[in-house]
Order: structure tokens, then sequence, then C-alpha cells
């Protein structure tokens, strides 16, 4: 370091090795001594490599010699300086002139005198500012021969001084900034600091601040320092914030940025402007606000480019490089950082934001279920869910209470632990159609409570279909019983009432008849008529308490089915026979079409009669004179299935089934309102009868039907016939 | 002609048409208003055909077959059934009573039937022009 070579250090380095006191043994004059003992062989070399300016003089002042730092310097050669006296150099002032005589006296009288500051004017014609300092030389007897003269360039201290400074104050702006970026906020006010704190680093500056966006390539302007104010008053004139701008970001420039942390724009406001301002316009900027060279710093994290710094030095301001990428490596860290935890106070933001959501959702779900488990708890009917293996997880009170058990016993349990009897076919049966089939079971139970009270539940059972998969049994059941007794009792009522007055008809009847065929004497005309009116009343009746049995019979359960091979075209054409009479008397014409090739099929004879009987004389009462009916039976596919079977067609030329009654066409009792309006005698039985047969045979009926065109019924029975059936009671 | 026919029938609005109908045919009638009746007059006068009612006071139908059925002349008469109970159970159940050759013609549903055609079909029975 240049201020450790003090005069102090000089002197004391000259006592060492080379003794102020010469040898005065020859009789030379004394700047020759001088010369000789102090510039000769190596001293010379020292003399010349000396950082100050060292002149050597005579005790008068006398310039004896110079080395080459006060010629370059002051700018004056040597030789117009030695053998000058110094108070007469013309480029010293008076009172430089005055202080160095003094000096020099006072020293030469023993005193010590400290270094003082001159100003010299230059050969260049500027000043010299410098430090003097001297030391006396003096021979063996202690005379003086002459002083050694140091000049000491007092500018290029300073201009050290104010480097080390600078260095200093640097150091302090770098490790402000890393404390600041530390402890920064995880805001845009990040970049706000930043360009501040580049600006204060590097002096007059005009900085931008951009981010990266990688994915979209563009740079996105975060900060403006320097010029920001007359920016901001200029993007108000636009109506535009300048922030979040976003512009283009060329590969070169990205590169650049990525490659090296620092380097200079060459082209300056032009380059960065990409093309988009023109070069006088660039030019007029750069002379505006006194451009003198441009940089770019790019902020680069882990091989990854972030963002980048458009620096704009001013009045030849300098750029020191390695105290800038110092901060530019601070800054990356610290901005890195920031953008992370910018990017992670986002994510907790959205996932807080998500766990409100599904919180909320969660409590209505709750809510929900909560609401759905009361329902369900206090439901009037029976509710069983059971595992995949039938085994309950779920039984709500009505359901414990009807087994007379608590809920907690039967859990764990299976739906058909309390049953009273059960055939292990049934069993089977059920099992099939909902684990198997996976299709819902439809039926009655006879459970017995723990007291062995015995109950009969109607039950459905639902498999819960997930992907194919059995997830559990939705079993939903009611207490028939009481129900059941009831239709028994109006059934048997029915039954026991129709039988007592088939007796007192039939009476009618045989009277009527008898009183008819004259065999206890003649009836006039008017006689005859009314007695026939009597007659056909009494056999409409006769025909009500049959329908009313078969409906007795059927809702009973106890009508027998029992198939055997019959020819339908047989039964067809019998039963066209009994009713031939109300066809000639309605003048209607009778088309059958049987296909020969259907053969036998296996059906119960009685209620093939019954399906037959209904069908005509429906159509027959339902079809105005000189129409037409068209019966015939083929082999066909059932309707919406491959199913194979026999298919009974029976086409009138009618009035048919009002739209909107169609539904109700076989519900026991109905009668379309047309056909009461023209006073057609029916029960509204037929119908009914017909379906729950077939029904219960595994056969179907439906039809088609258009006001006053006609209607026509299908019966489809399956290949393989109706279904044996036990039971008790015929159909009539 | 002169087949004797009994009618079994607790009701006299049921027998009086058949016995006059029949008896303008030819039959000669007797009566009988309940079970024990039918019984003890079937065993004194050994009717040709019995006309029977199967739900009569004192003794049912099924009854009065059982008893016949014990009888040296009983267990061959010929009946045939009159009724409103159309229970097919019921009937084979009387029908097929066994160790008698008693002939049970058929059974018929009295109000479904016309009384001439309950006639014809005694004559038909009886083998009777």
């Amino acid at each position: 370091m240049k201020n450790q070579f003090s005069l102090k250090h000089i002197f004391g380095f000259k006592r060492k090795n080379r003794p102020d006191k010469v040898n005065r043994t020859s009789s030379l004059p004394n700047d020759q001594i001088l010369k000789e003992k102090l510039l000769s062989g190596g001293a010379g070399d020292f003399f010349e490599s000396m950082p100050e300016g060292i002149l050597l003089v005579d005790t008068k002042l006398r310039v004896i010699a110079v080395n080459k730092k006060i010629e370059k310097w002051l700018g004056y050669s040597k030789d117009s300086v030695v053998g000058k006296k110094i108070t007469e150099f013309d480029f010293l002032d008076n009172e430089s002139r005055k202080v160095i005589d003094n000096s020099h006296k006072k020293r030469l009288q023993g005193s010590a005198i400290e270094p003082y500051e001159i100003t010299i004017k230059t050969a260049r014609g500027d000043d010299f500012s410098g430090l003097v300092g001297a030391s006396v030389i003096t021979d063996d007897d202690k005379k003086p021969l002459g002083e050694i003269v140091t000049l000491s360039n007092l500018g290029e201290q300073k201009a050290i001084q104010y480097e080390q400074e600078q260095y200093v104050s640097d150091l302090k702006i770098l490790s402000e900034t890393a404390i600041g970026l530390a402890e920064f906020p995880n805001t845009d006010e990040i970049y706000t600091y930043i360009s501040e704190q580049l600006q204060k680093l590097i002096g007059d500056t005009i900085v931008f601040i951009n981010i990266f966006d990688s994915e979209k390539r563009v740079f996105r302007l975060k900060n403006i320092a320097g010029i920001k104010d007359r920016f901001k008053t200029g993007v108000k004139i636009l109506g535009q914030n300048p922030y979040e701008t976003e512009y283009p970001a060329s590969e070169k420039s990205i590169r650049n940025l990525f490659q090296k942390n620092l380097f200079p724009i060459t082209k300056g406001v032009f380059e960065i402007g990409a093309g988009k301002i023109p070069r006088p316009v660039a030019r007029t900027i750069e002379k505006v606000f006194k451009i003198t060279s441009v940089y770019g710093i790019g902020f680069t994290w882990q091989d990854k480019l972030f963002g980048n710094a458009i620096v704009l030095l001013r009045n030849n301001n300098k750029l020191r490089e390695d105290i800038i990428e110092t901060f530019i490596h601070q800054t990356s860290v610290a901005l890195r950082r920031s953008q992370a935890e910018q990017a992670l106070e986002k994510a907790r933001d959205e996932l807080e934001d998500r766990v409100k959501v599904r919180t909320a959702d969660l409590q209505q779900t709750t809510q929900d279920l909560e609401k759905f488990k009361l329902a369900v708890d206090n439901a009037s009917d029976h509710i069983i869910i059971s595992d995949e293996n039938g085994v309950i997880i779920y039984i709500n009170q009505p359901a414990a209470m009807a087994a007379g058990y608590s809920r907690q016993e039967l859990i764990g349990k299976t739906p058909f632990s309390w049953v009273h009897q059960m055939h292990n076919k049934y069993y089977q049966k059920i099992w099939h159609k909902i684990k198997v089939e996976k299709k819902p079971f439809v039926g009655e139970i006879t459970r017995r409570r723990a007291n062995n009270e015995v109950y009969i539940a109607e039950v459905h059972i639902a498999p819960v279909v997930s992907n194919g998969k059995i997830l559990f049994f939705v079993q939903i059941e009611r207490d028939v019983t009481r129900a059941k007794e009831i239709d028994q009792a109006k059934s048997e009522f029915v039954s026991l009432t129709s039988h007592q007055l088939r007796t007192p008809l039939t009476t009618i009847n045989w009277y009527a008849g008898l009183i008819l065929g004259e065999s206890i004497g003649k009836i006039n005309e008017k006689q005859r008529k009314y007695l026939s009116e009597i007659k056909e009343a009494n056999q409409r009746m006769i025909k009500l308490v049959s329908a009313l049995l078969n409906v007795s019979r059927i809702e009973l359960g106890t009508f027998i089915v029992e198939p055997e091979k019959i020819d339908l075209q047989k039964v067809s054409q019998s039963v066209l026979a009994e009713v031939k009479k109300s066809i000639d008397d309605k003048k209607l014409k009778i088309i059958e079409n049987y296909k020969p090739e259907i053969g036998k099929v296996n059906a119960d004879p009685n209620l093939i009669r019954i399906v037959f009987q209904n069908l005509l004389t429906n159509a027959i009462k339902y079809t105005p004179e000189k129409g037409t009916i068209t019966i015939s039976v083929d082999r066909v596919k059932a309707k919406d299935s491959d199913q194979e079977g026999y298919l009974i067609k029976c086409a009138d030329t009618g009035y048919g089934i009002p739209k909107d009654q169609q539904s109700k066409i076989f519900t026991k009792l109905f009668r379309a309102d047309n056909v009461r309006d023209k006073s057609i005698e029916g029960t509204g039985l037929g119908l009914y009868i017909i379906k729950s047969i077939l029904e219960h045979s595994k056969g179907k009926i439906w039809f088609e039907s258009e006001m006053n065109k006609g209607t026509t019924f299908y019966v489809f029975l399956p290949r393989e016939g109706m279904v044996k059936k036990a039971g008790t009671k015929k159909l009539d | 002609m002169g087949k004797k026919i009994l009618i079994a029938d607790d009701e006299k609005s049921i027998r009086e048409p058949l016995k006059d109908s029949l008896e303008a045919v030819g039959f000669e009638i007797i009566e009988a208003d309940n079970g024990q009746e039918t019984l003890d007059v079937a065993l004194k006068e050994h009717p040709d055909l019995i006309l029977l009612d199967v739900m009569m006071p004192r003794l049912s139908g099924e009854e009065i077959i059982k008893k016949l059925a014990e009888d040296k002349w009983g267990k061959d008469a010929k009946l045939l059934l009159l009724t409103n109970v159309s229970d097919p159970e019921k009937m084979s159940e009387i029908t097929g009573t066994k160790g008698s050759n008693i002939t049970l013609f058929d059974y018929l549903v009295k109000s479904d039937w016309e009384i001439t055609d309950v006639v014809e079909k005694v004559k038909e029975k009886l083998g009777v022009d």
C-alpha cells in the first residue's frame, strides 16, 4: 500500500542502509559529495523507483537532482529544474516559496518540521497538490550538506482514499442490501428495493427491473428507478400503468443474460428498444437522459433465468463489475427466494381456500347425512342395509321393533335370521335375483318376532351396484299382515256372498225359463218380453257374480293353473261358436287367421278360454254394427325381447280406448268413459282378470288403440307355455 | 221312462223347477230337503239317479256319499252333483272316495245352467231319449 511509504519509513530505511553522516574524505563540493553518496550504484535505482517525488537540494535549496516522478507529476523536465533554487521556481506561488524557505531554515537550525501541503501549477496547467517533507543530510562533523525533499502526490492519495471510502460504502450498501433482502416482505416491493439499492450502488443511473416469464417467454416490468417520476408522468399521460407491461424476450437476450451475469449492451437504448424505438429516437433519449452506457444484468438461479435489470449509466458514470456481480448474486438469491415464497404463499392461500370450501362441503354433507339418517331412522317402513354378504350393517328402529330385537342385536346378523318359515328354494331364488342377476327382488316373506308372533312382510331388496360390484343391499319392508287379513276377509266375504247369491239367481233363471218355455201354460207377447228382460238381467247378475268370484280367487291366490297341451285354434273357434248369436245380432264380420304351424300349447284350457272369451266379448261389445273382428294366432318373438312364444291377436274396428284412460284399462272395475256413455254393459273386471291370469302364468298382454278406429289386443304366451300353479279354486 | 230321480236340495225354489221340468219329460221325482233325509230316502227308495246338492244342512254331500258307499245298494248308486260351489279340489275329494262303485256323472254349477240343459244332461246320463 502506498500509505506505508510514508516519509518516516523512507528515512528509517535510509538510516539503516544509508547513514546520514557522509564521510567527508574528499575536497569535492557539497553537491558532488551528495550526488556521489546518495545517487551512485543501487541507491540511484532506488531513488528512481520511489513512489514519491524526490528532490535532492543543497543547503541553499538549490536542486541537485530530481527523480522521474517529479518530472511526471509536474510536467517539467529535469534540466529545467536542476541547478535552480526551489525558492526561485516560478511555478510556485510566493506563499509556497516562503513556507519552503522557512521550514528549510528551521530544519537547518535543528527543528523538526511536520510535512506541509503545497499547491503547484504543473506544466500542463492544472494544480498539483502535494505534501512536502524533508530531511537534512550532514557530514561527519554534523555540518549540513543539503536535504532530501520528498513530494507526495496528495491527489493520488485522495483518489485512493476516495476509492477506499467508496469501497467501504459499496460494502455497506451490499451488506445492507443482503440484510434488507433477507428481511424484505414477500411482495412486489422487493423490486423497488432492488432498483433503489442498485441505484445507490451505481450512482447516477436509471434502472429497470423485469422478471422473466419462462412460459410466455416475456419480460414483465416490475420497477423503474432513476427516472421513475418522469417516466410515470409520461405513462400517466398515455393512461397506462407501466408496471406489469410485458415485452417479448429475444432468445439472444435470454442467452446473454443467462450466460453472463453482467454484460454491456453496446447499442444502448436502441438495442433495449428491440426494434420498437427508432435509432434517432434512441439517440435522442440517450442525449436527453445523458445516458452514456447500458448494461444488462441477469438474475439467474439454478440454471434458470428469472429476471433482469437494465442499467442505463449517465454522465460517464462507470460500473464496478466486482461489486455489481456480488450484488447480482445476492439479489438473485433473494429474488428467487421471494418468488418462491410468493408462490408458496399463493399456494398456501389457495390451499386454505380449498380447505375452506371442502370444509363447507363436508359440513353440508354431514348435515345432509344427518338429515338423511334422521329420515331413515324415523321412516315408518322397515329399512335394513346389509353388506354384499347379506350381513346387516344398518337397521332402522321400526324394523328392529317389528322383529322384537334391539338394533344392536340385529347388526351383524342376516335379514333372514328372523324368518318364520322359508323354503330353501325361495331363499335361493331371492339370492340369485339380487346377487347374481343384481336385480331388485320384490315379494313377501313370513317373519317371526322375538315373541314368536308371526307376521307377513312385503319385501323389496335392491342391490346397490357400482361398476358391476355390489356395494350393499337396501331392504325395505312393510308389515302387511293386517292389510292381508283385511284383504283375505274381503275376498272371503265376496266368495261367500257370491255363492249365496248364486242360489236365488238360479231360482230366478230357472223359473223364468220354465214360464218362457210355456210348459206350464201359454204366455202373451208382453209377458214374454218382460220375462225375457228379467232373465237377461239375471244373466248379467250371474256373470258379475262369476267375475267377482274369479277376482277374489285371483286376489286370494287360490286359483289353479293346470297346463295341458291344447290347441289354441280350437279354443278360439269354440269360444266364437259360443258368442255366435251376439256376432250375428250385430252383423259383425269375423276374420280368423291361424298359422297352421303353431301346434299345441302348454296352457290351462280353462284359463285360455277365459282369455279368449274376454277378448272376443269385449271386441263384440265395443264394436258397432257391421264392424270387423280379426282373431289370429301366430308364433313370434316377444315384444322388447328375444323370447319366443305365441301371440294371440284380437283386432276390432270399434270405439277405441280414450288416450288419457289407456293406462287404467287393466285396473279392477275400471270402465272407459266412451263406452259408459253408450250404456254398454260391463263389469270392468274382464281385462283385470286376463291380465292377472297372464301375469300368474308368465304371459303378457298389451294393446294398441285409436279412438273410433279400433283396438287390437295382443296376448303373448312364452314357448314353454303356462307355468303350473297349485291352488284350490278354478276360475269360472 | 219311469225312472226314479231323487232331488236333494235344501232350497225348495231349486227343487220345484227341477221337479216340474223332469216330471214333464216323464221321470218319477222324489225329494229331500236336508242331508239326513236324502240318505234315508235314497236307502229306502233306491232312486236311479240322485241330483245332489253339495252344501246341505245336517249331512253334507260329501258325508252322504261316504254313507252311501257303506250301503249294499248305495255303493252302486248314480249321482249328478248340482252345486253353486266351484271348488275343484273339494269335488275331486268327493269323487275320489275309495271302495265304492258310486258313479259321479258330473258336477254342474247351477247358476251357469239353463233348466232345459239340466234336463238334457239327466236324460243323457240315464240313457233316456
